[in-house]
């Protein structure tokens, strides 16, 4: 009986090294293949401050268009509250 | 007179075993733990009710023909419950903590020594008379060190369904202890210096990475752990699904309504498991204590490795963060997060806990994997 713990005891060790080391390497494989994948994709995040310079003009166009707008609407109530009173 | 004698027969009263009310007790100590103490009530509620109805005479809820039996064939037997769970949390799960800082997949690996150094103690146990743990045996107990409660329920099916009721019940009581077991070993292994350490904000993570990665984590595991590919490919379903944007009803409802359909009916098979044969032995004990040792082990790796990388990286990392290695999300996170400000009361951990926490459920998964793929089944 001692003899056959024995020998399962042993079995045990070895899948400790063996399992904490493939842990370790899978684990570590995917943080290599993160890495790369951010290289190749996640260019995203500093390129989308780079693409906001641009499209400035655009928001001022646009500001431009809102604050006419936001006059008219205001006109509109107003002119609606001076009717109402 | 005769028929008072027939109806006294089919009284639960008179066929009692001790054995039966004991269990009873047991189920409904989870259910006070679940309803009074908020232990993960979500599964100890099904379960502790679960083990009440087995126990029940006469009405045999638990044995060929009665419907814990079914749940438990269809649900768990095959081991369906645990991989629709699983992808419940991959829905649920957000890797952009993770994606930001990758080396974090290192404290997930770490704190998975707690899974093998207690499949060497649950061999060791067996030099104790009354104990004898097969390597089967021995694996399915040690998986409760991933704090994983699918993980541990799919993995105890497939090895050890003989011990299963008493590995899930350890498995979900330890993961509500997270935030008593954990703090005094975090404060034991770090010095107040470290515990103050503020990191570095995370840099924002794109939808298109968010979407690559879980499709990159299944190749992985295609090419190197097939093993793994049932607990780790639902994961992975679950968080394209998140992920992609176009699929946003089958999102919420793997984190919504499946996952909660699924987790009744998995507590009420778990709970069939409890039935005094099977749980009032001595290898139950052995189990729970053996789920505590390898819960530790974890956290006391996870927090040692995080030091080590705060060591080479000129004192970066904080090393708590290396607790939430083992997985409990996000339970593991709150505590880091918790300890953290106990130090230094304007450090926010929480997200950069984040990323040893779900670095903690693929550990386990894999681990789960290698475990299968190693050790035979009985048969």
């Amino acid at each position: 009986m001692e003899n056959n713990i024995g020998s399962i005891l042993l079995e045990a060790a070895n899948l400790l090294l063996v399992g904490m080391v493939s842990v370790f390497l899978f684990l570590g494989l995917l943080i290599v293949c993160i890495n790369l994948m951010s290289k190749l994709v996640g260019g995203d995040a500093p390129a989308s401050t780079s693409v906001k310079t641009p499209s400035r003009t655009r928001n001022v166009q646009k500001n431009v268009k809102d604050d006419k707008v936001v006059a008219a609407i205001s006109a509109a109530v107003h002119q609606y509250r001076q009717d109402h009173k | 007179m005769e028929g008072l004698n027939i109806l006294w027969e089919s009284t639960g009263l008179a066929n009692f075993q001790w054995a039966q009310i004991v269990m009873m007790l047991v189920g409904l100590g989870l259910l006070y733990l679940a309803i009074s103490k908020k232990f993960e009530p979500l599964l100890l509620l099904p379960i502790g009710f679960g083990a009440v109805l087995t126990n029940i005479p006469v009405a045999g809820l638990a044995e060929p023909g009665g419907l814990l039996y079914y749940t438990y064939q269809i649900g768990i037997g095959s081991g369906i419950f645990p991989l629709l769970i699983f992808m419940g949390v991959g829905a649920m799960t957000d890797f952009g903590a993770l994606i930001a800082n990758p080396k974090m997949l290192l404290l997930g690996a770490a704190a998975q020594t707690g899974i093998f150094a207690t499949l060497f103690g649950a061999i060791l146990l067996n030099f104790i008379p009354g104990f004898d743990f097969t390597l089967a045996d021995a694996s399915a107990i040690a998986i409760i060190g991933g704090a994983d409660g699918p993980t541990a329920i799919f993995l105890a099916s497939k090895l050890a369904p003989d011990l299963l009721g008493a590995i899930a019940v350890a498995a979900y009581s330890y993961m509500a202890l997270v935030p008593i077991i954990q703090p005094p070993i975090m404060k034991a292994l770090t010095n107040e210096k470290e515990r103050k350490i503020v990191m570095e904000q995370l840099r924002p993570v794109s939808a298109k990475e968010k979407m690559i990665f879980p499709l990159m984590v299944l190749m992985g595991t295609i090419l190197f752990l097939p093993a793994a590919t049932p607990l780790v490919g639902m994961f992975c379903l679950g968080n394209l699904m998140r992920e992609c944007g176009v699929v946003d009803r089958l999102s919420k409802t793997a984190q919504n309504e499946l996952i909660n359909i699924v987790t009744i009916f998995l507590g009420l098979s778990v709970g069939s498991k409890l039935s005094a044969e099977e749980f009032l032995t001595v290898e139950t004990l052995g189990i729970l204590a053996l789920g505590a040792v390898a819960f530790a082990i974890g956290t006391a790796c996870g927090v040692l490795m995080a030091k080590l990388m705060s060591k080479l990286s000129g004192g970066k990392i904080n090393p708590l963060i290396g607790a939430a290695g083992v997985s409990a999300v996000p339970m593991a996170a709150r505590v880091v997060n918790k300890v953290g400000l106990e130090a230094n009361p304007h450090n926010f951990l929480l997200m950069h806990a984040m990323g040893p926490n779900v670095a903690g459920v693929l550990g386990s998964a894999v681990a789960a994997g290698i475990l299968l793929a190693l050790v035979a089944p009985p048969l």
